[in-house]
């Protein structure tokens, strides 16, 4: 994604930041105060509000599976426009507006619409940053936390344990088959967002179960095998726990960000143009 | 006791099985252990849960502590059972029944509520797609752009609608319509000038169409008097009816006025302004610090004339003003002799210099205000109280003439070469008419060798120019014509520079003419001694262009004026000739120090 085309990208990307800055440098706004109505604020402006619609039509078209296979044979060029190409350059167009829309304000910012537009805009990109950043990093934190299971496959080995204590306990004491119980009818993977993300849970009734089991273990006991074959079981539950909470938390950070990417980028729009709109209508 | 047990199974297909089961102990034990009489594996009964026992007065249930037992929907711990009884074992259900033959009690059993599948319910309990949380971006996505786009698009603009259009009246009215009348704020692109923040929620007042750049006549509406930067009749190409008002002053741009400053946009024709207005008799200039081009004063060359002109400092310009004065004298560190004090007076620049209200200039130096308690304009030792009259020159004379006459007939004049009658002691008898004669002749003798002398035409010209006259006693004082501002292009402001010593710019401690032009020509904050001849360096030593770094950036409207005072109205009939005779030199009033 990042050096797709050996960087092609980031160079249109960075020539075009360059040619801004140098461009705001030697721009003498007339009245003394750089602004968007200067023309070369009109200038950034169009290409910010252009890069702007452009990188949002990325939604549409990731969704358009196989179009450049469509046109292969028929149109070369066609061809050429991978979806790789349009994640390459909707990541370097969308950092380079960090400076061209930045520029285009001439740092004139205020409680109003067009600041509106603008954070709602470095929202955006600051949130792809991260989901750049999770794209990279987490697929390799999970396969290794994965080890080879699904979470379907660590969820059903969970099942199996429960069902197989549940046997053990049978005959145990009245503390021990309720916890025991309790870890299997309550504890839960995931959830809400917070438990999601937090990839763990501080009060997982398989660990209470756990700690009692240990401390019953402690003491002499009449069924000591019986004993051991459950807090094993119950350490096995505990890791794949661990492990089905952690791969949770990955996919849910690997898809938060664009639970703030995606509906901001909605907001942007209707921001952008009713920013557009605005200076137009008060001119 | 013997207790029938039917045990119901219920098929996932809907069908019933029964099995049945004879039970015979003293108590009857249910639970999850292996040791009781009926045996009910599941992980939500109790090890023991619950004892069926015969006694007196029939069949009991006791519920172990803390066991889930209920009996007919109650909870309960211990209860008498009779036939029809439901009583409750975690997730069983026991119903009496009617004993059949040869057995005392009958229940049926039934599991009624079983454990789930563990991974389907786990799987249920969990949620591991975010996705699947909260209204989905989908949802969120349409609700933003629904909400941005009604409170900041929708929402101004219904409010711009249905407002009525804004007058000059509604605008002056300055009243704050409060956030929610005034939503277009909303669009405020940024914070608007001072000046015009007390209408400044009123949009419609500037923007009276949608879509259409603010036009002129939404500023003239309050600014009808603004005045050209030339004569447009002379220059025409400096009338500016290409641009509008906004071209220059951009509003928007935060508290500060909304004024152009730039000193390329003067430079523009004054880098050579030759090309543009040969007529204009202009030096070229683009940035103080740098490229200005030397003061030119303008002075009097001709008191009795009035005569003006406008004089490089190059050339040593002088002021021929008629006055005499000698700064130098007036400012003796060691003091000036006075008639009301016995030691010498120290006086410094503010005893004559007064700021005018508003600091800019200083009010007019006058005889009577700032030279009389000294310069008293006696004439006759024996008459101290007698005085010329300033600025009458004809009746400076005639006051002469007058104290001669009065004091000859009173008599009592003491000096040895005057005539008997006029030194005789005064109030005796009537003069005769000879005696009148001679005083008189004496009188006027006197009065007009004083006049011609020292006392009378040297007193007037200690400080004036004496025009001479064809007898000795006929001169006249030259009217002093003093310029109250030399720099009449430019304005300068004292008040700003209050903090600034006057010796540090104006040598007036080391000039002995009133013919000095004494402009700043210092080396500013240097002691007296090193005083340079008045120059544009004085300023300069301060000040510096646009962009000076180590100077006070200074702009050419720190100084100049672009709407220029006395110029036409610029918006109101632009093309429109100029009136005749309008005043453009404006030396003599001083022109308006403020615009």
């Amino acid at each position: 994604m990042l050096v797709y085309r050996n960087f092609r990208y980031f160079k249109w990307a960075a020539l075009l930041v360059l040619a801004s800055v140098i461009a705001y440098w030697l721009h003498q706004p007339f009245a003394g105060v750089p602004n968007g109505g200067t023309w070369l604020g009109y200038v950034l402006g169009t290409i910010g509000a252009g890069i702007i619609f452009w990188l949002t039509y990325l939604g549409i078209r990731k969704r358009r599976y196989g179009i450049h296979r469509e046109g292969a044979g028929k149109d070369k060029r066609k061809d050429g426009i991978k979806l790789e190409d349009w994640v390459s350059a909707h990541i370097y167009f969308g950092l380079s507006l960090i400076i061209v829309a930045t520029l285009h304000t001439g740092f004139q910012f205020g409680w109003n619409l067009h600041t509106l537009a603008y954070a709602l805009m470095i929202i955006v990109i600051v949130s792809g940053i991260f989901g750049v950043y999770a794209y990279i990093r987490y697929p390799q934190l999970m396969t290794e936390n994965r080890r080879g299971l699904t979470l379907n496959n660590m969820l059903a080995q969970v099942a199996d344990l429960d069902k197989e204590m549940r046997g053990i306990t049978m005959s145990m004491g009245e503390n021990i088959n309720a916890a025991v119980l309790r870890a299997a009818q309550e504890t839960r993977v995931g959830g809400s967002f917070g438990r999601m993300l937090a990839g763990q849970d501080a009060s997982c009734p398989t660990t209470a179960a756990r700690v009692l089991v240990e401390q019953v273990a402690h003491q002499p006991h009449d069924d000591e095998a019986a004993l051991r074959r459950l807090l094993s079981l119950l350490v096995r539950k505990e890791e794949l726990l661990r492990r089905a909470r952690r791969d949770v938390q990955f996919s849910a950070l690997m898809q938060i960000w664009l639970f703030v990417h995606v509906p901001l980028s909605f907001g942007l729009l209707a921001a952008l143009t009713a920013h557009i709109v605005s200076v137009f209508f008060y001119w | 006791m013997k207790i029938f047990v039917s045990n119901i199974v219920r098929k996932a297909r809907g069908g019933v099985a029964y099995r049945d089961n004879a039970v015979d102990a003293p108590a009857v034990r249910f639970g999850r252990g292996a040791d009781c009489e009926v045996h009910l594996p599941d992980p939500r009964v109790l090890l023991k849960h619950a004892t069926l026992e015969a006694r007196a007065g029939g069949v009991f249930i006791d519920a172990s502590p803390s066991a889930e037992v209920t009996v007919n929907g109650a909870a309960a711990t211990a209860a008498k059972l009779n036939v029809g009884d439901k009583v409750g074992l975690g997730p069983y259900q026991l119903e009496v029944l009617a004993p059949p033959e040869g057995q005392e009690f009958a229940v049926s059993l039934e599991l009624v509520r079983p454990l789930g599948d563990d991974l389907d319910e786990l799987k249920q309990r969990s949620s591991a797609r975010i996705d699947r949380v909260g209204f989905g971006k989908r949802g969120w996505s349409y609700g933003l752009f629904a909400v941005i786009a009604l409170v900041f698009f929708l929402w101004p603009l219904v409010t711009f609608l249905t407002r009525p259009a804004a007058d000059h009246a509604s605008l002056m009215q300055g009243d704050s319509r409060g956030f929610i009348a005034a939503s277009d704020k909303l669009w405020l692109s940024g914070e608007i000038s001072g000046p015009h923040k007390f209408f400044g929620d009123k949009c419609e007042g500037c923007h009276q169409s949608s879509f259409v750049q603010v036009k002129d006549e939404a500023c003239i509406s309050c600014h009808e008097k603004v005045t050209h930067h030339v004569d447009v009749v002379k220059f025409p190409d400096a009338s500016f009816a290409a641009e509008s008002c906004q071209s220059c002053h951009k509003e928007h741009n935060g508290v500060r006025e909304a004024v152009l400053r730039d000193q390329n946009f003067c430079a523009s024709c004054h880098a050579t302004i030759e090309k543009t207005a040969a007529a204009a008799n202009l030096l070229n200039a683009t940035d103080f610090g740098r490229d200005h081009p030397q003061f030119r004063p303008t002075v009097v060359t001709d008191p009795v004339a009035k005569k003006l002109e406008r004089i490089s400092l190059d050339s040593k310009p002088k002021e021929m003003s008629g006055l005499k004065f000698p700064h130098d004298k007036h400012l003796n560190p060691n003091g000036v002799r006075s008639p009301d004090a016995a030691k010498p007076v120290v006086m410094n620049c503010e005893n004559c210099h007064v700021p005018e209200s508003g600091g800019v200039l200083f009010k007019q130096v006058s005889f009577e205000a700032n030279c009389q308690s000294c310069h008293l304009l006696q004439f006759e030792a024996q008459a101290p109280e007698r005085r010329m009259p300033h600025g009458k020159p004809a009746e400076a004379l005639q006051a002469i003439k007058d104290a001669y006459s009065s004091m000859a007939l009173r008599g009592g004049y003491n000096a040895p070469t005057a005539p008997e009658v006029v030194r005789r002691r005064p109030g005796l008898q009537p003069l005769t008419a000879p005696e009148r004669l001679e005083a008189l002749a004496w009188a006027d003798s006197k009065a007009n060798e004083t006049i011609a002398g020292h006392f009378g035409k040297g007193r007037c010209a200690e400080c004036h120019v004496i025009s001479e006259g064809a007898t000795p006693t006929t001169w006249d004082v030259v009217p002093a014509t003093v310029a109250k501002r030399w720099l009449t292009k430019g304005q300068f402001d004292h008040g700003k520079h209050r903090d600034v010593a006057c010796e540090s710019c104006h040598g007036a401690r080391n000039s002995s003419s009133a013919q000095d032009v004494l402009l700043p020509g210092m080396k500013a904050m240097k002691s007296v001694d090193t005083l340079a001849a008045p120059d544009i360096k004085g300023c300069q030593d301060c000040h510096g262009g646009e962009r000076a770094a180590n100077k006070v950036p200074s702009t050419c409207i720190s100084c100049h004026q672009f709407h220029v005072d006395g110029m036409p109205p610029m918006r109101k009939g632009k093309s429109a000739s100029l009136p005749v005779g309008h005043p453009v030199n404006v030396a003599f009033t001083g022109g308006s120090a403020r615009q």
